[in-house]
């Protein structure tokens, strides 16, 4: 092989071989089958896609995530001059389910740290015409973190126990533990991981057809912070009787 | 095939809110967002949200007043229309920023089919209904026999009933709420 030939099929490899890089909207799932390098000031999320029962089989799904801000309570837009200052923060994840033949996959995406929101979901070929704005979980992804948001199951037109039908739902449900074992043969990404801690009811803009409210169902928030613990009384302070103020 | 993915597409935009039905007892599902701050209201305003006082159809809150949903009412139209964001700010009505291009080809393709139900309003009356039942409202799904008494009610009459029913703690209403169904389908079992 000659340089040329060297230098050109370096070239066509570039793309695979080079680390994730997080962008305006992330869009492209990170290879596992490749070595997964997350940049400073970098994270990732990850979302499965289950699809434990018949309704579900076979089904594709898509689920938006925007950049948020809990203190205005509204989601974080681009710059109007982001591409131009070479801004590579994320503001917009996109994920897509990509074998939909398996009752449960893992996509993974890197962006940028900081706060993200559920903006919108569908469940089949339809686009996200759809936003959560009405409340949704939000989640803080922190540099060299890759944060697991939970698993995504898609319904089309699906029968529910009252006999109606559902249009569409993309049904929450989280299994850290699966998330882990999908991460298993990228030792960079499994180390790093942990499940998100969601927050329901972050509102923001309303932009989308359709304004709804998505809420992870409670079985599947996190627990409740644990009480603070009572101050251990110094052993000296135990022994000896409380003071006493007396008047006269 | 196409045609196929145009219906689906279609049936998302104009499926209802996440509802239940149930018989009279108190809000079961907590609001999800607080209520944004006070705003004046005019006596537009008040008219214009008095259209869902009607004898086929009102919303309850057991405990609120007449006041309370007009507020509510209000801020639910002005966040329909993009112009309010839940949390109550004001924000500009359109960003193209913020609608991603894959919405706005899918849009595209259904062509004048979405542009004209959009522009009659059928989604944002919809947005707006979802608005209130997030915010712990219940839509009345009122029985013939009250359509009846409604419907025969003078104007004064009529001011009175919905002044007390909005906030009615009394059992028996059959209500439609808000019910997470997007995240948490009740999905029936498949043989």
């Amino acid at each position: 092989m000659t340089a040329r030939h060297a230098f050109l099929a370096a070239l066509m490899l570039a793309p695979v071989a080079a680390p994730a890089t997080a962008q305006l909207r992330a869009d492209k799932p990170a290879d596992l089958s490749q070595p997964v390098t997350l940049q400073p000031g970098q994270g990732a999320i990850v979302v499965g896609f289950r699809r434990p029962d018949k309704p579900s089989a076979g089904k594709s799904a898509k689920v938006d995530f925007r950049r948020y801000d809990s203190a205005t309570q509204d989601i974080v837009l681009p710059p109007e001059n982001a591409k131009e200052t070479g801004d590579t923060t994320t503001y917009h994840v996109r994920v897509k389910s990509a074998q939909k033949q398996l009752p449960l996959e893992h996509v993974v995406t890197v962006v940028s740290e900081g706060e993200y929101v559920l903006f919108g979901a569908s469940s089949g070929p339809a686009e996200i015409a759809n936003t959560f704005c009405f409340g949704a979980p939000v989640f803080r992804v922190k540099a060299g973190e890759v944060v697991y948001f939970g698993d995504m199951t898609p319904y089309v037109f699906v029968k529910l126990k009252d006999g109606s039908r559902a249009m569409m739902a993309v049904a929450y449900s989280s299994f850290p533990e699966d998330a882990r074992k999908a991460l298993e043969g990228r030792p960079e990404l499994a180390q790093a991981f942990r499940p998100a801690e969601n927050r329901n009811g972050a509102t923001y803009r309303c932009a989308g057809t359709q304004m709804l409210a998505y809420q992870i169902p409670a079985e599947y928030m996190p627990p409740p912070p644990a009480p603070p613990a009572p101050e251990p009384v110094p052993e000296d302070a135990a022994a000896e009787p409380a003071a006493v103020t007396e008047s006269e | 095939m196409s045609s196929m993915f145009a219906a689906l597409l279609a049936a998302s935009f104009f499926q209802s809110a996440t509802v239940s039905e149930d018989q009279g007892s108190p809000a079961a599902e907590a609001a999800v967002t607080a209520s944004a701050p006070d705003t004046e209201l005019t006596d537009e305003d008040r008219q214009d949200a008095a259209r869902d006082l009607k004898d086929s159809r009102f919303y309850n809150k057991p405990g609120a007043t007449r006041a309370e949903y007009e507020r509510d009412w209000n801020e639910c139209r002005l966040i329909a229309r993009g112009s309010r964001t839940p949390g109550g700010v004001v924000v500009v009505p359109y960003n193209s920023a913020i609608i991603s291009p894959a919405v706005a080809a899918g849009a595209g393709m259904l062509g004048g089919l979405l542009g004209g139900a959009i522009a009659e309003g059928s989604q944002r009356r919809q947005n707006r209904q979802t608005c209130l039942l997030v915010r712990g409202w219940a839509l009345v799904d009122v029985d013939d026999a009250t359509k009846k008494r409604i419907a025969a009610m003078t104007e004064a009459e009529r001011n009175a009933f919905f002044e007390d029913v909005v906030g009615s703690t009394r059992p028996g209403m059959r209500k439609i709420r808000w019910n997470n169904e997007f995240a948490a389908p009740r999905v029936a079992p498949v043989d």
